[in-house]
């Protein structure tokens, strides 16, 4: 990783330098999801962006990933510019996209496969992950034989095997009741705090994006924009009993008061 | 959360029932079907029996039956019902095959797309009864002709199911692959095409009765033998109880084949319960 630092000061390993991203509609029209976003990611942050559904959040996620081509600007992943996908980056998705002709197991060796890395030295990474995910008792199983929560697991487990510097998650909780949510943010954390991998987390939920992040990036809507990017300054290791206190609630309050009368946001998330 | 209660409900009632009820309410579940085909039956019997039907128009069930087992005991059926059944099986073989690869070629490649599929679509628009005669003239008197009919009747279903499928593939999925860097053969081979497999399916169990079809129509337009060519001597020979028993065992045939489809289904395609297809 360090290939890229200059002299003392590292890189960031995510740089936006005035990002900008118009889709073109059915209708003709082309429509502006991001707007000069800029923005910078360091080695081993916890980064959540959250906003209004609507607000480019997922397109962002999606340019970093080199799953889209910027209309302006400058993405750097690691000190180079962003050209495609990358193996630096897992991702996880809205959906698990589990394959479910495949055993957890198999799901989670499948960076392995394609990117051709050597299946026999990454098998144990494999097996340690779903440990790590609790899942170690379920690698023979089919995805349709688990819940919603576990196989969100799987999917970070699959996400992290072929070992990336940077995990981009896509409101992987989304989906997940409010219990599965919060049981699933701790052991986010907690994983992060044994890889100490870089992570930008999109989220929706006010809440979450407080719990885990040191540094919030508020978003607008229509077009996408960073209104305010805020550190959170929360002593770690974090556990639930913080979102009830004051410090915590001060935060929530400042994000929902940036975030305004932005449409469509869903409001409150005990 | 009502069909929740309803359903525990339900558990509730059965389970206060005595084994022996329970039972007997099982098998009368199990057994209407087969005892309202058995009263119909008999209806048939009497009917024909006691108004005196003729023969050449309904024969009764009992003297189909004697000829089903006549047919079966001196060989004659079997013998012609492995001809067609050789027929339909090549066919919907070759079709497979052809379905599948040329699906899968206008699903991944907009070239083939273009080129290829709005004839492909025109000539599903042509009846293959009305090609049938055309085909005896160049493929001969043999099996070949029935084979080739059999194919063109089967390809199509397997054609499009297969498109649908490779084309269903979620975007995620894909993105999945792309992030990381996985190339089209790739992406094919270990998402799109298992993806796919359900609908495949859906058509080869189509296409395993259409091809059985195809090769009777081939053997109505011109064979000596086959079952198709048995049906159409024994209608000339007005001996109708023979029709029947034939058809009984096309029938008989049909059924075998979309159970055992239905078996490989739920064996290859585990994670996807088998829908049932009534047309193509």
């Amino acid at each position: 990783m360090s290939t890229s630092s200059r002299a003392g000061e590292a890189a960031p390993t995510i740089e936006l330098i005035g990002v900008s991203k118009t889709f073109p509609t059915a209708s003709g029209e082309r429509v502006r999801a991001l707007e000069n976003v800029s923005l910078a990611i360091n080695s081993g942050e916890f980064v959540t962006a959250v906003g209004a559904s609507g607000c480019g959040k997922t397109t962002l996620l999606r340019l970093i990933a080199g799953l889209e081509r910027s209309t302006t600007g400058t993405i750097n992943v690691n000190g180079a510019r962003q050209l495609g996908p990358s193996e630096q980056l897992g991702i996880v998705f809205q959906d698990p996209t589990l394959l479910p002709w495949r055993t957890v197991l198999e799901n989670v060796m499948l960076p392995v496969q394609v990117l051709r890395l050597e299946t026999r030295a990454y098998r144990g990474r494999a097996m340690a992950l779903l440990e790590t995910v609790g899942l170690e008792d379920f690698r023979d199983k089919y995805p349709h034989e688990l819940s919603g929560g576990m196989r969100q697991r799987v999917a970070i487990a699959r996400a992290l095997v072929h070992d990336p510097a940077t995990l981009l998650m896509d409101e992987p909780f989304g989906a997940l009741d409010a219990l599965t949510r919060d049981q699933l943010n701790l052991d986010l954390l907690q994983l992060w705090s044994a890889t100490r991998k870089t992570v930008l987390l999109i989220t929706h939920s006010i809440t979450e994006s407080v719990f885990l992040a040191d540094r919030v990036v508020v978003m607008s809507p229509r077009p996408g924009r960073v209104v305010e990017e805020i550190a959170v300054d929360l002593p770690r290791p974090r556990h639930l009993e913080l979102i009830n206190s004051e410090a915590f609630g001060k935060y929530v309050r400042r994000i929902r008061q940036r975030l305004g009368g932005a449409p469509g946001l869903a409001r409150s998330r005990a | 959360m009502s069909i929740d209660g309803q359903a525990a409900a339900g558990e509730l009632v059965a389970a206060r029932r005595p084994f022996a009820t329970r039972f007997w309410v099982r098998l009368a579940d199990r057994l209407t079907s087969p005892v309202f085909a058995l009263l119909l039956i008999l209806y048939w019997e009497f009917h024909v029996r006691f108004f005196q039907v003729e023969a050449l128009l309904l024969p009764p069930p009992s003297r189909i039956a004697l000829s089903f087992w006549n047919g079966i005991a001196d060989g004659l059926f079997l013998k012609h019902l492995a001809i067609t059944v050789f027929r339909a099986l090549s066919g919907f073989a070759i079709a497979t095959v052809l379905g599948v690869a040329l699906g899968a070629l206008i699903a991944q490649f907009r070239f083939v797309e273009r080129t290829v599929y709005p004839w492909v679509v025109a000539l599903q628009t042509v009846p293959k009864i009305a090609i049938a005669p055309l085909i005896l003239v160049w493929c001969g008197y043999g099996s070949l002709s029935k084979i080739v009919t059999a194919t063109l009747v089967a390809f199509f279903p397997v054609l499009v199911n297969t498109i649908i499928g490779l084309r269903g593939c979620e975007q995620g999925k894909l993105d999945l692959m792309r992030s990381l860097k996985a190339g089209r053969w790739l992406t094919f081979r270990m998402v799109a095409l298992p993806n796919a497999l359900p609908f495949i399916f859906a058509g080869l169990s189509v296409a395993a009765v259409f091809s059985i079809l195809g090769a009777l129509v081939g053997e109505f337009v011109g064979s000596k033998d086959g079952i198709g060519f048995l049906i159409l001597d024994a209608n000339y020979q007005l001996n109708i109880p023979r029709v029947f028993a034939l058809l009984i065992l096309l029938g008989a045939y049909g059924i075998g084949c979309h159970l055992l489809l239905h078996l490989a289904h739920r064996k290859l395609v585990f994670w996807n319960e088998p829908k049932d297809v009534t047309s193509a």
